[in-house]
């Protein structure tokens, strides 16, 4: 009796979740797609190959998803992914980007697969043939330095040009021109000059040819000194202010003409979808604020930081650690009897 | 028994080899140059040495830069250099690594140039007036207005 009982139960149950499962897939709204873009412009075929074949799935139009790929509730994760992947990069809109954002967006890519980061692990165990081989990732890695090469410093006048921009724009202030608003990032953070005043505590270069100065406000100092990583404090401000490379005569490469200004602000509640920190950009002289509205980190910014800069609190530019304690004991101890000579 | 404790060792092996390797920055830290009451001048590198350097300087330090009299009184200069290194987080980018030196440049209430070294060596196969024409030949990082 008591097994009759329990059989009726299972059957019941198991109707249950087959209805279930029938009702879930009348919720089951298909992603939208687009006919497929062949080559991408200026890519070479066999990068073109690479990328159609390990990313294009999720970042594109395109997609050749699997029977269960489109089976609620597994096509809610999936087109969730597929969005926010469009969202951070689009191969079938690559002929909007420009050329410099063409060769960022390569960087990224080929740092995120160097780092084993994409295709996503996850989507590696149910798609196998998106991984990439060694000489695949080579291959993306030469395209990448390839975009460099086409460019040459830029000629020593550009600074004087800068100059001149610079006292043209000082003697506008003196005569009295209206000086135009404060720029304003969507997400609301204002160009702040302030980080002129705040300790630069990094330098950098890319081969995209530029030369960035990383400066960090007194939160954002003690808490690099503390390893206070994770999470960053609220209040923390990172600036960056990226030129242009100028070679000189001796071969030495100095700041030349100003390309942008970057920031990272923390404020954990203001900023929870980019895991705490504001970004805002701020491009050219006229310093024109990057994105069209507040969500434009969601889809460029946060996704390399939250891969490959972790470790750090989702910061690339901290420090690192080089530097033997010892070598930077005697160095202060250096300076301490310079100020306290016997 | 024996299939459990197979499979709690290859567990373990399989975290211990995914898991972060051991970094070998054992006894390193990082450094931030604390330029006290000078400001940010300028920043260069060299690809040739492999070495990046940040300009500091006090207000006459940026007037003397600013103008053709190098004769400007009680400025006072430090060119702090590293080592560069590759980004460790990122490719295609590289970053100011270990101290190399500090030098500082300083003229006194008669305009005349005091050139010392207060960490490290003066690069190989340099003199002191090619250090001080080096520091001459910063000139002030730009920004907006």
């Amino acid at each position: 009796m008591k097994h009759i009982k329990r059989n009726k139960l299972l059957t019941i149950t198991l109707l249950c979740l087959g209805l279930s499962f029938i009702v879930l897939q009348f919720f089951n709204e298909p992603i939208a797609q687009a006919s497929a873009k062949g080559q991408l412009e200026g890519v070479p075929e066999e990068v073109s190959f690479i990328l159609e074949r390990s990313c294009y799935n999720c970042h594109s139009n395109t997609q050749q998803l699997s029977f269960f790929d489109k089976i609620a509730p597994i096509s809610w994760i999936v087109n969730k992914d597929i969005k926010r992947a469009r969202e951070v990069m689009n191969f079938s809109e690559w002929d909007k980007l420009s050329e410099a954002e063409k060769k960022g967006k390569f960087y990224a890519i080929f740092n995120m697969v160097k780092a084993g980061k994409m295709p996503l692990p996850s989507y590696i165990l149910t798609h196998p043939e998106s991984k990439l081989s060694k000489i695949e990732i080579e291959t993306i890695k030469q395209f990448a330095l390839s975009l460099s090469e086409k460019d040459a410093f830029i000629p020593l006048n550009t600074v004087a040009d800068t100059i001149q921009t610079f006292q043209a724009q000082q003697t506008f202030a003196a005569l009295g021109v209206a000086k135009a608003e404060v720029p304003v990032s969507p997400n609301g953070i204002t160009y702040n000059a302030d980080f002129k005043s705040w300790k630069v505590i990094g330098m950098s270069t890319l081969i995209d040819n530029s030369i960035r100065i990383i400066y960090g406000n007194d939160i954002a100092v003690k808490a690099i000194a503390a390893e206070n990583f994770h999470p960053w404090p609220d209040g923390s401000a990172i600036a960056k202010a990226v030129f242009k490379q100028t070679k000189k005569a001796n071969g030495e490469i100095v700041p030349g003409d100003f390309v942008n200004m970057q920031y990272m602000v923390k404020d954990k509640a203001k900023y929870s979808g980019t895991e705490g920190w504001g970004f805002a950009k701020f491009n050219g002289h006229e310093l024109k604020p990057t994105g069209k509205t507040a969500l434009f980190a969601q889809q460029s910014c946060i996704s390399c930081h939250r891969q490959l800069a972790a470790s750090t609190g989702f910061l690339f530019n901290v420090p690192p650690k080089v530097n033997s304690k010892k070598l930077i004991e005697n160095y202060l101890k250096t300076l301490q009897n310079e100020k306290d000579p016997i | 028994m024996k299939k459990i404790l197979f499979k709690l060792l290859l567990s373990s092996v399989i975290f211990v080899s995914c898991s972060k390797n051991v970094e070998s920055d054992a006894g390193k830290i990082r450094f931030m140059f604390d330029a006290g009451d000078l400001m940010f001048i300028s920043s260069s590198f060299n690809p040739e040495r492999q070495t990046m350097s940040a300009l500091y300087g006090n207000q006459q330090a940026v007037s003397l830069l600013s103008s053709s009299n190098k004769r400007q009184i009680r400025s006072s200069f430090k060119l702090v250099t590293y080592q560069m290194q590759d980004d460790p987080n990122y490719f295609g980018s590289k970053v100011n690594g270990e101290l190399l030196r500090v030098e500082t440049l300083k003229t006194d209430t008669k305009g005349n140039l005091e050139y010392g070294i207060e960490f490290g060596k003066m690069p190989s196969g340099q003199n002191k007036d090619q250090r001080i024409a080096n520091f001459l030949d910063h000139e002030v990082v730009k920004f907006p207005q």
